[in-house]
C-alpha cells in the first residue's frame, strides 16, 4: 500500500547528510555575515545625512561619511571579510534558488498574511540578489554596462578629455565616497528607483528572515513570544528603512559644489563637461581645477 | 412550484492515472445543508446540469462531525472538511459551488485520495509511546493540567491533510513532511516515556523532508480545522533540532 | 503462507485496535482489515469519557463491585454477570494502561487524572480526555497498532470490505473472503481465528449519531452466515444530539455531567428566545421528576423524557427538540467541553457558551449484536466485593467472546455482552478496550493449539466462498431493475425511526415490517447508477443495503416479540418490565431458506446481583 509514497533522498547521500546543517547554515548565513553586513553599511550610508544637516566634518574638512568610509577601508584583513562575504552571499543565494523551486507558491488560494510573507520572502530574495550585483558590479568592479547602468563617473569615458589616461588609482587619495554615491543616484531617477526597491527588499528580506528565524531555531515557541519578537523585526525594519530614507536623502540632496578643489578636480576631469556643467553650475570647467596639484599630493 | 436549486461543479477523475475533467449539478436546496449531504444528493440522482446520467461522484467520509478527518476536499479553492463545511456560507461566496479533490495527493477516483504518504511518516517518526506491553504496570507519569493543555491540542490532530494541502512547500514530488509529523513529534517528545525515543525522532526530523525544509508561510495553522498549535509545534521541534545537533556533534557517536 | 498461526482482525475501532495489539504482543501476526484508514474509525466520535473505579471514588464508598452493579441496574439486568464482574475489575487497570500509551487525559491540580460526573452514576468514575476521549483513546491504539505494524506483526488492510467469513466442512472459521474498495479487487484470507470488531448499525435509521460506514452490514453478513444475535432489538437512542440534514451529530453525556441542565418553556409552544425566558418558566423536567439523578438518569430514561414532553407539545417552539443549556457555568468548564461546543458552533453558527443547545434524541448504540459465550470462573473476592463467591470470566479461555461459530469472535459493540438493555455513558469505551485485551488472549491461545491449521485447507474451500461472492456482485450490476438504492435507505430509516426507537408498538412494528419486506421485493430489483469495475461506491452501498435489509428484519422482529418495556426497549402496549417469561436473552438465527429470522429465548444466569426493580426517581 505504500506504492504512492514519494521516493525518498537516500539519508547517506552527501546531500540527506548534511541536509539539516546545510538548511540552518542557510539561515545561519543570512542572519549573520549577510545580514549584519548589510546593517552596518546601512548605518554607515544614513551618514550620508550628515552632511545635508551639519555641512562637512569641521575636524577633518570632510563629510562625516567619509569619515565612516575611511574607517572601513583602514580596518585589517578587509579581503578577508570581503571574500567572506562573497562566499556567504552565493552560498545563501544558491541554495536559495533550490528551495524556491522545490515549493510551490499558492497566495491566490491562500490569502493569508503569512503566507504574502512567505511569497515576498522569495521574491525579494530574488530582487535583492539581482540588485546586490548589480551595485556591487557597478560601484566595486566598475562594469561599464551602458544606459542607466553604469559606473559613476568612469562609465562616462574613464579617460582623461587630454588622452592623458589617468585612472581612479592614480587619485585614490582623494576621497570621493560621497560625491560619488550622490552622482550616482542623481544622475537618472531610475537608478533611484533602483534602489530604492532593491535596498527594501533586501531588509524585509533580513527583517522577515530574522522572525522566522526564531522560529526555525526554535527561540520562539509560544504564539505570545512570535508575536513580541515580531515587534522587534519590524522596528528592525522600520530602523533599517530610515537608515535607507536618511542615506538617499543625503545622496540626493548633495550639493557638488560643496565639494573640496581636490574632489573638483577629480569631477571635472573624469566626467564630461555637460554633467560638470549640471552639478557645478554654467562656466564652471577643468581649467578651472588644474591636475598637477592632486598628482603632486599623490606622490608625497 | 420550482424547487430552489444551486449549481455545484464538481473535478472528476475516473482513475488514479485517467485525465481530470468538471462536471456541473443542479442541487435541490434544503436549509443546513453542508457539502457531504450536496455529494449525498448528488449520489443518489446522478444527473449533469445538462441531463446527462453519468457515474455517481466517489468521495471519502466517515463521521460527518469533524473528527474523523476523512471528507478534506478543495472546496471553493480552499482545503477544508466537507462535512463542516456549509452551503448557505459557500453560496454567500459565490453562487456555485466548486468541489475539487486535494491537489498534493495522488486521486484514487473523484474526490477520493490516497493520504497513505501521511501514514506512512507517522511510522518514520516513530509516532508512539514505547510501552512494555498491555500488562498491568501501574499508572503513567504524571502531568501537569498544562501539559495535557499542550498535548491534548496536538492529540487532536485527526490526520486530514488540510496542514499539507495549503502548505506551499510540500508538493506531490518532493518528500516533505509537513506539520502533521511535526506536531506528532513534538507531541510524542513531550511525553514522559514517549521521550524516550526523541533522539530516534529528531534523527529523522532532521533528515530530507524534516523540520528544516519548513518554509514558514505558516498556512498550516490557518487552516488547521481542529487549531493545533501548528507553530508552537514547528518551533519546539526546531529547537529540540538545534540542542540535539550540538549535543550531537560533541558526544553522538556516529 | 508460513505455518504460524494467523489471526484476521475485521475492524479497527478500540475494540479492533485494542485486540490487534493483545495478540501481536503474544507474538501471533495479524492480518487488520477496515473499511477506512483505523485512524478513522467510528471511536473516534466518543466524547464524554470512560468509567473505572479510582482512588477517589473508592475513598469515598465507591468500588468495582458498585461499578458492575450500577451497570446491571442500568442494563436492566440483561447482561451477563460475569463479564460485566470482570470488565469493572479490569477497569482501573486499563485506564492505567491507556495512560502509559500516553493519552492525554485532563489532569488535576495535583497531576492525577481528573474526573467527571456521568450518567447512572453518583460518584465520580469517568476519566476524560476533553470532550473528544473516544478519539484519544483510538489514536492511542492506532500508535501501538503502529509500532507493530513496523515490526512486522500487523498487516494494514486498509479500504478493503469484509464481505464473508469462509466456513470449513466442519462449520469452523478459517478466513474471510475481503474486497478493496479502491481497485475492486476480491480475494480469500486464509486466517485460524476471525475478530468480527465491525461496531454498531445505526445506518439502518438512517440519520444516527454513527458515521457513515456503521452499516452493520459485516455483523448482518456474519447473522447470514450462521452466527446467531443477542439481543438485536436493544438499540440505544442517545437523549442530546443535534438533528442535521445528513446526520445527527452527538452532544455528549458530558456536557450534562459538567453541570448542564436539559428545559423546555414551561407554557407550550413559546417562541421566545430561549435567554429572554426567566429562569421561573423553564421547566427543568428531568431534576423534577429525578430528584436524585437529575440530569444524569440513564440515557434511556432521559431519550423518552424528552422525546414525551416534545410530543407533549412542551419543545421548543412547540416543535421536536430540548434546550440543553450549559450557559450558566464557568468558562474553565466550558474549555474541557470545548471539544463538543466547538462541533455545535460550527454547524448551527450559535456559540452554546452564550445561548443553549437545541437537542434531540437520535439513535446512538446498539447493545444488542452479534452472540458470544464466555467460561465462568469463580473468583475470589477483592475489597469492595458483597459476596463471598463472586464469578468473573475465565482468562484467557479460547471460548470467551467467541460466537457460536468456533474460530469466529466478536468483540466491541458488535458484541452483544456487556450492556444489556442500556448501556450506561461511558462504558462504551470500557467494553471495547476490555474485549480486545482481555478476550484478545483468548484469540491467541485458540489459534496456539490449533491442529486443523487454515494453511493447510484446500484452495477449492476459498474458492468456493469467493465464487459466491463474485456471483452476488454480478447479480447486483446485471440486473438493470427500477429501483433506486439510495431512495429504499431513505425509506428504510424513516420506519424503522419511527417505527423502533424510542417509543415502540405492535401496530406500528408490523406496519413497518409490511414495509420491510416490500423493501426486500424492491431490492431484488435494484437499478445500480454505476456498474464499473473501479472504486464502485455504488456497489459498496447497494450490497451493504441488502445485508441491512435483513439486520432490521431481525431488530424488528426480536422487537415485536419482547413483550414487555425493558431499558432502551419501550413498548407503549407493554410499558411494564415482565421477568416472567422475557428476563431472557432475545437469541435471533437466520433461517436461509425461508429468508426469515427465527427467535428463542435464552436464561440469564444470575450468580450475583438479583433482579430487582429498576426505578431511578428515587
Amino acid at each position: 500500500m505504500s506504492d504512492s509514497t514519494v521516493a525518498l533522498a537516500e539519508p547517506n547521500s552527501a546531500f540527506g547528510k548534511y541536509h539539516f546543517l546545510l538548511r540552518r547554515l542557510h539561515s545561519l548565513s543570512g542572519i549573520i555575515p549577510i545580514g549584519l553586513f548589510v546593517c552596518v553599511h546601512l548605518f554607515t550610508n544614513a551618514q550620508m545625512i550628515l552632511h545635508t544637516l551639519f555641512g562637512v566634518n569641521p575636524a577633518t574638512g570632510e563629510s562625516y561619511f567619509q569619515h565612516e568610509v575611511n574607517f572601513i577601508h583602514a580596518m585589517p584583513a578587509l579581503e578577508l571579510i570581503e571574500y567572506a562575504l562573497w562566499a556567504s552571499i552565493a552560498f545563501h543565494a544558491v541554495l536559495g534558488f533550490v528551495y524556491i523551486f522545490n515549493s510551490k507558491w499558492n497566495t491566490t488560494q491562500y490569502k493569508y498574511e503569512a503566507n504574502y510573507r512567505y511569497t515576498m520572502q522569495r521574491v525579494t530574495g530574488i530582487i535583492a540578489i539581482i540588485f546586490i550585483f548589480f551595485h556591487i558590479a557597478t560601484l566595486r568592479w566598475r562594469w561599464d554596462i551602458g544606459g542607466f547602468w553604469y559606473t559613476p563617473f568612469w562609465g562616462h569615458g574613464g579617460e582623461l578629455a587630454d588622452n592623458s589616461t589617468i585612472g581612479m588609482g592614480d587619485m585614490k587619495h582623494v576621497p570621493m565616497s560621497l560625491p560619488y554615491t550622490a552622482y550616482a543616484l542623481q544622475f537618472h531617477w531610475v537608478v533611484l528607483a533602483f534602489y530604492v526597491v532593491g535596498v527594501l527588499a533586501a531588509i524585509f528580506h533580513w527583517a522577515n528572515g530574522l522572525w522566522t528565524a526564531a522560529i526555525t531555531w526554535g527561540l520562539t515557541i509560544t504564539a505570545a513570544s512570535q508575536k513580541r519578537w515580531g515587534v522587534v523585526c519590524w522596528a528592525l525594519g522600520i530602523g533599517l528603512t530610515f537608515a535607507m530614507t536618511a542615506a538617499l536623502i543625503g545622496a540626493m540632496t548633495y550639493n557638488f559644489k560643496d565639494m573640496t578643489v581636490d574632489q573638483k578636480t577629480v569631477f571635472t576631469h573624469v566626467l564630461p563637461q555637460d554633467q560638470v556643467t549640471r552639478f557645478l553650475g554654467e562656466g564652471v570647467t577643468k581649467a578651472d581645477f588644474p591636475l598637477e596639484a592632486i598628482m603632486e599630493k599623490a606622490e608625497h | 412550484m420550482s424547487t430552489k436549486t444551486f449549481k455545484v461543479k464538481v473535478k472528476r477523475q475516473d482513475e488514479a492515472a485517467s485525465a481530470s475533467y468538471w462536471q456541473t449539478f443542479d442541487v435541490d436546496y434544503t436549509p443546513n445543508m453542508n457539502v457531504i449531504s450536496t455529494l449525498q444528493k448528488i449520489a443518489a440522482k446522478p444527473v449533469t446540469a445538462d441531463g446527462k446520467d453519468v457515474a455517481p461522484v466517489v468521495w471519502d467520509c466517515g463521521c460527518l462531525e469533524e473528527v474523523c478527518g476523512a471528507c478534506t476536499m478543495v472546496i471553493n479553492g480552499r482545503a477544508c472538511q466537507a462535512c463542516s463545511t456549509l452551503v448557505d456560507e459557500l453560496l454567500e461566496e459565490n453562487p456555485v459551488i466548486q468541489i475539487e479533490p486535494m491537489s498534493k495527493f495522488p486521486v484514487v477516483r473523484d474526490l477520493w485520495v490516497d493520504r497513505s504518504r501521511m501514514f506512512n511518516n507517522l511510522k518514520r517518526i516513530k509516532g508512539w509511546v514505547p510501552t512494555d506491553g498491555t500488562y498491568d504496570l501501574g499508572a503513567g507519569p504524571q502531568e501537569t493540567q498544562e501539559e495535557q493543555d499542550l498535548r491534548y491540542a496536538y492529540s487532536r490532530c485527526m490526520t486530514c491533510g488540510c496542514c499539507l494541502e495549503a502548505c506551499p512547500q510540500f508538493t506531490k514530488d518532493n518528500d516533505f513532511m509537513g506539520a502533521q509529523s511535526f506536531a506528532q513529534t513534538d507531541y510524542f517528545n513531550s511525553h514522559a516515556t514517549g521521550k524516550l525515543l526523541a533522539d530516534e525522532r529528531l534523527d529523522v526530523i532532521m533528515g530530507p523532508g524534516g523540520i528544516s525544509d519548513c518554509g514558514n508561510s505558516q498556512n498550516c495553522v490557518q487552516v488547521c480545522p481542529k487549531e493545533l498549535p501548528l507553530l508552537t509545534a514547528i518551533a519546539s521541534v526546531g529547537r529540540q533540532a538545534t540542542i540535539y545537533s550540538i549535543k550531537r556533534f560533541f558526544t553522538g557517536k556516529k | 503462507m508460513s505455518d504460524h498461526p494467523r489471526v484476521i482482525v475485521v475492524g479497527g475501532g478500540l475494540a479492533g485496535l485494542a485486540a490487534t495489539v493483545r495478540i501481536a504482543e503474544q507474538g501471533v501476526p495479524v492480518d487488520l482489515f477496515s473499511m477506512i484508514p483505523v485512524k478513522r474509525s467510528h471511536s473516534v466520535c466518543a466524547q464524554g469519557g470512560i468509567n473505572a473505579c479510582n482512588e477517589v471514588a473508592r475513598q469515598q464508598g465507591y468500588s468495582e463491585w458498585q461499578h458492575m452493579d450500577e451497570t446491571l441496574y442500568g442494563g436492566d439486568f440483561l447482561n451477563h454477570q460475569p463479564p460485566v464482574y470482570e470488565m469493572t475489575h479490569w477497569a482501573p487497570k486499563i485506564i492505567d494502561l491507556l495512560d502509559r500509551m500516553g493519552v492525554p487525559f485532563n489532569r488535576t491540580a495535583e497531576g492525577f487524572r481528573d474526573l467527571r460526573l456521568f450518567g447512572g452514576s453518583l460518584f465520580k468514575r469517568t476519566h476524560f480526555s476533553g470532550a473528544s476521549t473516544g478519539q484519544q483513546l483510538l489514536y492511542a491504539l492506532d500508535e501501538q497498532t503502529r509500532r507493530y505494524e513496523d515490526k512486522g506483526l500487523v498487516e494494514n488492510y486498509e479500504f478493503w470490505e469484509f464481505l464473508w467469513p469462509v466456513l470449513d466442512e466442519n462449520g469452523v472459521c478459517k478466513g474471510i473472503i475481503a474486497q478493496d474498495q479502491r481497485t475492486m479487487e476480491m480475494k480469500a484470507f486464509r486466517a485460524d481465528a476471525v475478530v468480527m470488531a465491525t461496531g454498531g448499525c445505526g445506518v439502518i435509521y438512517g440519520k444516527s449519531t454513527m458515521s457513515v460506514i456503521c452499516t452493520g452490514a459485516a455483523a448482518a453478513r456474519c447473522y447470514e452466515a450462521g452466527v446467531k444475535l443477542g439481543n438485536p432489538e436493544m438499540i440505544q437512542v442517545h437523549p442530546t444530539a443535534i438533528p442535521g440534514e445528513d446526520k445527527c451529530r452527538l452532544m455528549s453525556e458530558s456536557a450534562r455531567g459538567e453541570g448542564g441542565r436539559v428545559w423546555v418553556p414551561r407554557k407550550k409552544g413559546d417562541d421566545r428566545k430561549p435567554t429572554d425566558i426567566p429562569e421561573e418558566e423553564r421547566w427543568y423536567f428531568l431534576e423534577e421528576r429525578y430528584p436524585k439523578y437529575g440530569n444524569l438518569v440513564p440515557r434511556d430514561i432521559a431519550t423518552r423524557e424528552i422525546f414525551s414532553v416534545c410530543e407533549e407539545g412542551y419543545g421548543v417552539g412547540g416543535g421536536r427538540m430540548a434546550y440543553l443549556d450549559i450557559t450558566h457555568l464557568p468558562m474553565e468548564t466550558k474549555d474541557k467541553l470545548a471539544a463538543i461546543l466547538e462541533i455545535y458552533e460550527k454547524f448551527t453558527g450559535d456559540d452554546p457558551r452564550f445561548v443553549p443547545m437545541k437537542i434531540f434524541p437520535a439513535v446512538h448504540y446498539s447493545m444488542g449484536g452479534l452472540y458470544t459465550e464466555y467460561e465462568m470462573e469463580e473468583r475470589k473476592p477483592v475489597p469492595g466485593d458483597k459476596l463471598d463467591d463472586v464469578w468473573g470470566m475465565k482468562d484467557g479461555d479460547p471460548k470467551n467472546m467467541m460466537t457460536n461459530i468456533e474460530g469466529l469472535y466478536a468483540f466491541g459493540e458488535v458484541n452483544y455482552q456487556y450492556h444489556g438493555a442500556t448501556r450506561l455513558g461511558a462504558n462504551a469505551l470500557l467494553s471495547c478496550i476490555f474485549d480486545g485485551l482481555f478476550c484478545g488472549s483468548s484469540v491467541s491461545n485458540y489459534v496456539k493449539d490449533i491442529e486443523d491449521k487454515a494453511a493447510d485447507k484446500p484452495e477449492a474451500l476459498y474458492q468456493k466462498y469467493l465464487d459466491q461472492e463474485k456471483a452476488k456482485i454480478d447479480k447486483l450490476i446485471s440486473q438493470n431493475g427500477k429501483f433506486n438504492p439510495y431512495e429504499i435507505h431513505a425509506r428504510l430509516g424513516d420506519e424503522m425511526t419511527a417505527s423502533c426507537t424510542v417509543v415502540k408498538n405492535e401496530e406500528r412494528m408490523l406496519q413497518c415490517y409490511e414495509a420491510l419486506n416490500e423493501m426486500k421485493a424492491q431490492y431484488k430489483d435494484l437499478k445500480l447508477s454505476d456498474t464499473g469495475e473501479y472504486t464502485n461506491a455504488n456497489l459498496v452501498f447497494s450490497r451493504a443495503l441488502g445485508d441491512m435489509l435483513v439486520y432490521a428484519e431481525a431488530i424488528l422482529h426480536a422487537s415485536i416479540e419482547r413483550k414487555e418495556s425493558r431499558g432502551s426497549h419501550f413498548r407503549s402496549d407493554f410499558p411494564d418490565r415482565i421477568d416472567d417469561p422475557f428476563h431472557k436473552t432475545a437469541v435471533v438465527s437466520y433461517d436461509v431458506e425461508n429468508d426469515k429470522p427465527v427467535l428463542d429465548w435464552e436464561e440469564i444466569p444470575m450468580p450475583m446481583v438479583e433482579l430487582r426493580k429498576r426505578d431511578y426517581s428515587k
